[in-house]
């Protein structure tokens, strides 16, 4: 036997792996149509079509990766929030601005709770939950984020936003209006991303 | 808007060398090499023409005693008038280079 020939073997010994279990009689059918093609090189040819054939059976069933990544981001969400409650003990260690603010281990705290909520809507299938959660999370670590990279105090930012809420004339700084615009652009992009993920595996749980 | 099934200019190929002796038993290799597709993409088509409805396939004895059964398959009732469809709505496009050597 030669090598190609062996390798086209063990090919088409793998198909019946790949292949997903209602689909095992095609991978059958291709193990024995191997028997009967003479050359060895057509032959291992045909067994690299029928891996091929076989792994696209087997991503055609979303529905189990979809669910997989799904409960993956759930839970990582939630540990991402876990770990937010401590930092927001280290961050007490921060010195105090001398600006009105929202103290900024409550923002934490915040986060953190936000980041375990959003982790059991997802684990749920909850998406309007899940897209309020993801806003409030993104537009809080978008802001801090950026306060770290200025170098200026995490709560300083923060002041735009009690401005606004409060509806007194906010300081509006052209970098900090730049900022808002550009988090809602991400949030909209990640709610439509997950939107289409909760649609997507539902339709093909349902097919 | 989503393509209509089974226009695909492969899928094309592979009814009309199954509809040019629609009640023989046709097997995989042999319709590779008649329509000039690869197996990883015969494969594919077999198996989603089988979940329509338009393919019956069984094991049968190969033509070689000694020889392990092979998997054939020819086209239903439906699968012909599909085939039949797609042959008048593309007389050209079905053609590969197999069934082109064999009709000249």
């Amino acid at each position: 036997m030669t090598r190609r020939r062996s390798l086209a073997q063990r090919l088409v010994l793998h198909t019946q792996e790949a292949m997903p279990p209602g689909r095992r009689p095609w991978a059958l059918a291709m193990a024995a149509e191997l028997d009967h093609i003479e050359d060895d090189g057509a032959a291992l040819v045909f067994a690299l079509g029928a891996v091929w054939t076989g792994y696209r059976e087997g991503v055609r069933l979303w529905s189990n990766w979809l669910r997989l990544g799904r409960w993956g981001v759930a839970l990582w969400t939630a540990v991402l929030g876990l770990g937010l409650f401590y930092m927001s003990l280290w961050l007490q260690r921060l010195p105090e601005s001398t600006e009105p603010s929202v103290p900024f281990s409550t923002v934490m705290v915040l986060l953190g709770c936000a980041y375990l909520g959003a982790g059991w809507s997802l684990m749920r299938r909850r998406l309007r939950l899940y897209a309020g959660l993801v806003t409030v999370i993104s537009t809080l670590i978008t802001t801090t984020a950026l306060a770290f990279a200025l170098g200026t105090h995490p709560a300083l930012p923060w002041n735009f936003y009690l401005a606004l809420l409060r509806g007194g004339p906010a300081p509006l700084h052209a970098f900090y209006a730049a900022l808002l615009l550009e988090q809602f652009v991400f949030i909209a992009g990640l709610t439509a991303a997950g939107a289409f993920f909760w649609r997507f595996e539902g339709r093909r749980a349902s097919a | 808007m989503a393509r209509p099934p089974n226009v695909s200019a492969q899928t094309r190929r592979l009814l009309a060398a199954l509809a040019a002796q629609p009640q023989a038993w046709r097997h995989g290799y042999d319709l590779c090499k008649e329509t000039g597709l690869a197996s990883g993409t015969l494969y594919p088509l077999l198996i989603r023409l089988s979940d329509q409805g338009l393919l019956e396939s069984e094991w049968r004895p190969a033509a070689k005693p000694g020889r392990p059964q092979r998997h054939a398959y020819r086209l239903t009732a439906a699968g012909s008038a599909l085939a039949t469809a797609q042959a008048q709505a593309a007389p050209d496009s079905g053609a590969s280079p197999a069934l082109a050597g064999a009709r000249a």
